[in-house]
């Protein structure tokens, strides 16, 4: 097939120009030389077939995004999130929002070529004015659509939202005011970042706010600040605090305007919520009164009795600090584990497997082992 | 490991940058492969893999084999060859762009393209390589020393040092067993010369 290279160029330049690098900066991290890649972007002259790969891992997109007219990556999105919210994120939030959407990507292949049950449909329609309302009765519904009952707690809430197509990432991001983003990709759908430099607890409720705003706006992405409080955030908080605490486990907790520092804690950890979300959750269901809010808000849960579960509270310390960098980077376990379930099963090579966790393949025998993985 | 009839052994690559490594690791092997009159030809894809790419840790290892594959080049012993746009729209290559490393599929793409053989020690890339190229077009490292001592570019007493040269700058994944079992099999193909 012929290509296109004006409309070529104009994918380059505009990969570039959403990561605000110069055509210098591209040069030295390419070894494609400036006037080359400034031809390129004029469509005056056509890159190799190894330019295009080398572009594409800098980029980490797919490279048939380049050599073909398919959208099969987020550029649209991610150019416009990138402009709107330029002053929220640096240079390196862009790269970890880029290297989250290439997971994604791998993700959804790996998938499919192993068989993953596909992903349930779940429609919610939203009716009325009151926002509060529509997250209360989108979190309603969700939870009866999995079958739970008033009463259960869905610890494992990441495995909730991966069933009905929302891939969730945790992942370090520089910006403390950013708690977590929701973004629509071409491809795979709509992709969740949560902000891991928040609490556990936090990070819980970060990705239930975040699985609102991908159910309940039809928006190409949305970033959500610590705060923010406008009516869809205001919707998202209401879908989060429903789905976590439903109010009919709630009414259940005995003796509610009795509280002291312990109870704080025991129900906070039953529900693996912060004391903040417990508190407002609480006095939304009618149960306490503003005194008892705050207070409640003002109790800690000490980092050591929160349990995160990709993280098991048996793990050797060496092996833990290891996993927990991995998180913070977006691998999951997983995700791990389908790479190296993809990896065992020859369908991948080893090469792949260390693009696919963006490591060298010096770096990949070391998380291999982490994962009892021999490569070879 | 997969059978091999070490005495043939098709001295012209396409090598991919995991193979090129390993080659470049031990220097009295390299030696052996100039003498012997094999060539060696890579995309620009795994030129760039690895010598340009930016790595997150640097050891010494690294340096001192991308130094040597650096020189390798500059003496025309090891050739690049560009990847054109049609060749990354080849069909098979399409489908297989998600299975294999960036090298690999360039280093395939290429083989495919000028009917060439292509080197790798990753075992998978080496099935799907079969699967791609044919059976008999992917060779590896372990498979070109068992062909040196088979022809005696590589001496009885150079295997020691080739496996202490190659572990000494591959710690990593060294290719030790593989070069173990190739010097038998070459070596029970020699008595039955």
């Amino acid at each position: 097939m012929p290509i296109d290279r004006v409309a070529l160029g104009n994918k380059i330049s505009r990969y570039r120009e959403q990561f605000s690098i110069t055509v210098a900066d591209l040069s030295l991290a390419t070894g494609i030389p400036t006037d080359k890649i400034v031809n390129f972007e004029k469509g005056s002259q056509e890159p190799t077939g190894d330019e295009i790969l080398v572009l594409a891992d800098y980029f980490m997109c797919d490279y048939k995004f380049f050599v073909s007219n398919e959208k099969l990556t987020p550029l649209d999105q991610t150019e416009a999130l990138f402009r709107r919210y330029g002053s929220d994120l640096t240079s390196e939030d862009k790269w970890a929002i880029q290297e989250i959407l290439y997971f994604a990507d791998v993700e959804f292949y790996l998938a499919n070529i192993l068989n993953y049950p596909k992903p349930q449909l779940f429609i919610h329609n939203i009716s009325g004015s009151n926002h509060k309302k529509h997250g209360k009765h989108a979190a309603e519904q969700l939870r009866l659509f999995f079958g739970y009952s008033d009463t259960e707690i869905r610890l494992n809430l990441y495995d909730d939202f991966r069933k009905i197509g929302i891939l969730v990432y945790r992942r370090k991001l520089s910006n403390p005011k950013i708690s977590g983003m929701c973004i629509k990709h071409p491809v795979v759908g709509n992709c969740i970042i949560v902000n891991s430099t928040e609490d556990v607890y936090r990070q819980r409720f970060t990705a239930a706010h975040e699985a609102a705003h991908a159910l309940l706006d039809n928006e190409e992405f949305v970033v959500s600040f610590v705060g923010d409080k406008d009516f869809r955030e205001v919707r998202a908080n209401s879908f989060a605090g429903n789905y976590l605490m439903p109010p009919q486990f709630l009414k259940k907790i005995p003796d509610p305007h009795f509280w002291d520092e312990n109870k704080v804690i025991e129900w906070a950890n039953k529900l693996q919520v912060s004391t903040t979300a417990f508190a407002i959750g609480l006095k939304s269901a009618n149960l306490i009164g503003l005194g008892e809010m705050n207070f409640i808000k003002s109790v800690r849960v000490h980092r050591d009795l929160k349990s995160d579960p990709e993280l098991p509270p048996d793990l050797p310390k060496k092996s833990r600090e290891r996993k927990e960098a991995l998180l913070d980077k977006g691998l999951s376990t997983r995700y791990l584990s389908m790479v190296f379930t993809a990896y065992r099963n020859d369908l991948i090579s080893r090469a792949r497997v260390a693009e696919m966790l963006r490591v060298t393949e010096a770096d990949l025998v070391e998380i291999a082992s982490l994962f009892n993985v021999g490569v070879i | 490991m997969m059978s091999f009839d070490v005495r043939n052994f098709n001295p012209y690559n396409i090598i991919d940058s995991c193979a090129i490594q390993n080659v470049l690791s031990s220097l009295t092997l390299y030696s052996a492969t100039l003498q012997a009159r094999c060539g060696f030809m890579c995309t620009g894809f795994v030129h760039y893999e690895c010598v340009v790419k930016n790595r997150s840790k640097e050891t010494i290892e690294d340096n001192e084999i991308q130094k040597r594959f650096v020189n390798a080049i500059s003496r025309g012993e090891v050739l690049i060859s560009h990847l054109d746009i049609e060749d990354l729209q080849d069909v098979q290559v399409l489908e297989n762009r998600k299975k294999l490393g960036m090298g690999e599929l360039s280093s395939i793409a290429i083989a495919k393209k000028f009917n060439q053989v292509f080197m790798t020690d990753d075992l998978k890339a080496r099935k799907l390589g079969i699967a791609i190229l044919g059976p008999g077009r992917v060779q590896t490292t372990p498979q070109l020393f068992g062909w040196l001592i088979f022809g005696n570019f590589l001496l009885d007493s150079d295997k020691d040092r080739v496996i202490e040269e190659h572990q000494s700058l591959e710690k990593r994944i060294p290719l030790t067993s593989f070069f173990e079992k190739l010097y038998l099999v070459a070596l029970e193909a020699k008595c039955m010369k």
